[in-house]
């Protein structure tokens, strides 16, 4: 992979322009000509007289570019708990030494794409069926299976808070038992009724 | 300078409730807290004759904030150091309830519990003395019925005093909140203890923080946080937390014991079936006939008919108004106790020997499903149906008292959203009739042609079609999602039956009775001062000439303000005594299904949503109702 400095351009260029040609006069407005020299001599991009495009390589780069800047931006902001001008320093520093299998644990440590606005990577995709199959809301859990509390999206229905005092918090064992006329579940201090519409923000783990 | 008192509680607790109970008449302020938009309350009230500035702060689960509201009521509370705080828990959030109650300790400001729990439902034996002593604070009871006796609640916030801490930390804790006390204890001078804000130091709290520094001079408040962030460490938010969990699931335990069921063997196939497809549907159509059979049956044929027709009827209204107009003669003062609106001929005789026999009935009945827990079941069963109208299943206990629409639309008070107690008025107003009223329509509607009666059904049911379609125009979003604790079914216990009933009576007598006693007085003196009769010559003609009725149904109307039930009465007399054909029939039926409720009704939602809009409801559904039975009236005449 690119330095960091040509990485974050990669990745910007990658988001702004994608393959198509743009007006060269008009890149040299947001970029210095060295750097566009050094994309070009990476075969990164192709620079003509008048215009600037990346290359089908550039493009892929770029891409894997933007995930490692998206990935890395969440984990300085969310997880080091760095302001907006301190995550721009650390940047710098951690996309210098990045590697695949490096940017896959700091992507599986930020919670995947699934829980964030950033590009797809391999091992989002694996995350993702895995989860399909053991994580899941509660309303499509089989009726008769156990599954475990794994989180519960207060965050979206503040009603779910109540959960707590009814004996429901990530870690319990719960069970649903009938769909009518409500959700129905069972757990250790005894039955509860849910609107569908709530036990979309309880996700369990089949057991 | 005046005392403060913070109301803190959960979202839903019941605690805007007891803040209008104790606020000053017409003298709540909602403020919008800077930057966030969200609004509290500010009132006076007075404590022991003194006066003192009453908050209504914003629904909290924790004191370490984690929301916005929360954010808001710590604010309020480092900012107001309020000299005492009322805390309102509900039966149903014990724990997080419990969670709060040991930091409002370590507060270290006076507080007071009040206990919103089920009148006859109650799945817990409470330990109030064991729940006083731990925490050294006063508890007063109320429930989701009715408020809690303003002087009961006054009389103990009086009393109250430094609350008691329930347990001590781990060693290195203690001895670091031991040390920042000793170091700074005559330096900050402040009603929250230093043994709170340390503690929420400790748990890396940055509005303390930022409190700190805001209210104390910088080199001291800095040698707070830096003293502080010397001994932060993960551990020991950790620690703390668990000592509260742990704390919260002792006193649980040994405050709220769960109430052991009886008859549980015996209500099995009952608990199976209320579950399942269709046989919930029948179920609760029997328990509804059981109910309001009831009512008829003992309600309105045996207790109305010995107390209102035999006892005030035949004995005490007679001896009253021989005795009366013996004293005073024909004169002022006995119309005002025996005349035809007089206190004793019609706002007590009604408010007493026919409303609160049929009501007592009806809570005896409601009591016994309540205390078997079917109406949980119940309101699980009508939650589907409900939510066509965009309410859900929490609104069917508050229909189900439209026995007395009054009792209804204040029982629709305890609904979670404003959007909800709209609907729900909407239903009350121009769907559902009181009981009594529909047993004489229907009487009325089976003595005409049958393809009139199904007149007056279809012109309900194009009502409730408009109203299926008026509940997207109402703004409030989606409203709430019902959620409750399915309890085993179970006998009733009569002892908690009876004191069921009793507190709902006692709510009745409270809350409807000086209301229906009022309006009396109203039409006594309306018709004293000749605005009765000037309002009948003003009605009459419209009656006549666009709903084609007779200038006696005028009588009918003017009893209809009072009573809808009487209105209904009157329209049969007049049906029987063949002063009205089929048509009329039907057009009188419709006028008083549809109109405004009740001057009861109206005066309950004064209350609830000011005179103006009261009104406004009163005129518009009036006219509404004017509009349909002239339009009906008209049709059938072509």
């Amino acid at each position: 992979m690119a330095d960091a400095e040509e990485t974050i351009v990669l990745a910007e260029m990658a988001d702004k322009y994608g393959g198509r040609r743009q007006a060269l006069k008009k890149v040299k407005e947001h970029y210095t000509k060295d750097t566009l020299n050094r994309l070009a001599a990476q075969n990164y991009a192709q620079a003509g007289s008048a215009y600037f495009a990346l290359t089908e390589q550039g493009l892929a780069a770029g891409r894997q570019a933007k995930r490692a800047v998206s990935v890395l931006r969440i984990f300085c902001a969310e997880i080091l708990g760095l302001t907006q001008k301190e995550t721009a320093g650390h940047l710098q520093t951690l996309l210098g030494g990045i590697t695949p299998a490096l940017l896959e644990r700091y992507c599986t440590l930020i919670g995947h794409a699934y829980s964030h606005k950033i590009p797809e990577g391999a091992c989002c995709a694996q995350a993702k069926a895995h989860n399909a199959e053991t994580v899941l809301p509660l309303n499509q859990l089989p009726v008769g299976v156990d599954a475990l509390v794994i989180y519960v999206q207060t965050s979206q229905r503040p009603e779910l808070l109540k959960l707590y005092d009814l004996g429901i918090h990530p870690g319990k064992t719960v069970r649903l038992q009938q769909l009518y006329p409500a959700y129905i579940i069972a757990t250790e201090q005894g039955r509860l009724a849910l609107d569908n519409t709530l036990t979309g923000f309880i996700f369990v783990q089949r057991t | 300078m005046t005392k403060t008192l913070l109301l803190i509680g959960q979202n839903f607790s019941g605690k805007t409730e007891l803040f209008h109970n104790l606020a000053e008449n017409g003298r709540i302020k909602t403020i919008y807290y800077p930057q966030t938009g969200i609004p509290y309350e500010e009132s006076f009230t007075r404590i022991g004759g003194e006066r003192c500035r009453l908050i209504n702060t914003p629904g909290i689960y924790t004191l370490i904030p984690t929301s916005e509201y929360e954010i808001i009521t710590l604010d309020l509370i480092l900012s107001r150091q309020p000299d005492k705080i009322i805390f309102v828990m509900q039966e149903n959030t014990l724990k997080s309830s419990v969670l709060i109650m040991i930091q409002l300790a370590e507060l270290g400001i006076p507080f007071i519990v009040n206990y919103v729990r089920s009148v006859s439902g109650a799945a817990y034996v409470f330990d109030r003395a064991k729940l006083a002593h731990t925490f050294n604070a006063e508890v007063v009871f109320s429930s989701p019925v009715f408020e809690p006796s303003a002087r009961e609640l006054k009389k103990a916030l009086e009393r109250g005093s430094k609350p008691r801490w329930v347990g001590n930390y781990s060693r290195a804790v203690e001895k670091t909140l031991q040390t920042f006390v000793r170091e700074f204890q005559f330096q900050i001078r402040s009603k929250i203890s230093l043994r709170f804000l340390s503690l929420m130091l400790l748990l890396g709290n940055k509005n303390i923080a930022g409190w700190l520094r805001r209210n104390y001079p910088p080199a001291l408040s800095r040698k707070m946080l830096k003293y502080m962030d010397s001994r932060y460490e993960l551990a020991n938010a950790f620690a703390i937390a668990n000592r509260w969990e742990s704390l919260g699931g002792n006193l649980c335990r040994a405050v709220w014991r769960p109430e052991q069921p009886r008859g549980l063997r015996l209500s099995y196939v009952l608990e199976k079936y209320s579950l399942k497809f269709i046989w919930d549907a029948v179920i609760a159509a029997l328990s509804l006939i059981f109910m309001f059979g009831f009512v008829n049956l003992c309600g309105s044929k045996m207790l109305v008919n010995f107390f209102y027709r035999e006892l005030l009827g035949k004995y005490f209204i007679p001896f009253c108004t021989y005795f009366l107009t013996g004293w005073f003669g024909d004169g002022f003062l006995a119309a005002f106790f025996v005349g035809p609106y007089g206190l004793l001929t019609t706002g007590l005789a009604y408010a007493l020997a026919v409303m609160l026999p049929l009501l007592a009935s009806f809570f005896f009945a409601y009591a016994l499903l309540e205390n078997s827990g079917y109406i949980d079941r119940l309101s699980l069963t009508f939650n589907r149906l409900l939510k066509l109208f965009g309410l859900n299943g929490y609104a069917a206990p508050a229909l189900l008292f439209g026995c007395c629409k009054i009792a209804a639309l204040h029982k629709t008070r305890t609904l979670y959203t404003r959007r909800e107690r709209a609907l729900s008025l909407l239903l009350l107003i121009f769907f559902l009739p009181c009981v009594s009223q529909l047993v004489i329509v229907f009487n009325l509607l089976t003595i005409i042609p049958r393809h009139y009666a199904l007149i007056f059904l279809g012109v309900l049911l194009g009502q409730l079609f408009i109203l299926l379609n008026l509940r997207r125009l109402l703004p409030g979003g989606t409203g709430s999602h019902y959620l409750s604790e399915l309890r085993p079914l179970h006998l009733p216990d009569p002892g908690k039956v009876f004191s069921a009933v009793w507190a709902y009576t006692r709510w009745y007598l409270r809350a409807i009775c000086p209301l229906i006693i009022g309006i009396s007085l109203l039409l006594f003196l309306s018709d004293a001062v000749g605005l009765l009769g000037l309002l009948k010559n003003l009605f009459a003609p419209f009656t006549v000439v666009f709903l084609d009725l007779p200038e006696a149904f005028t009588d009918s109307l003017i009893l209809g303000l009072f009573r809808k039930d009487l209105s209904a009465v009157s329209l049969y007399d007049l049906a029987n005594n063949g002063m009205l054909n089929s048509i009329q029939v039907l057009v009188a039926c419709l006028f008083i299904s549809l109109s405004a409720p009740c001057l009861g009704f109206v005066s309950e939602l004064g209350r609830q949503r000011g005179w103006r809009q009261a009104l406004l409801i009163f005129a518009l559904s009036t006219a509404y109702a004017f509009t349909i039975a002239a339009l009906v009236n008209k049709i059938l005449r072509i």
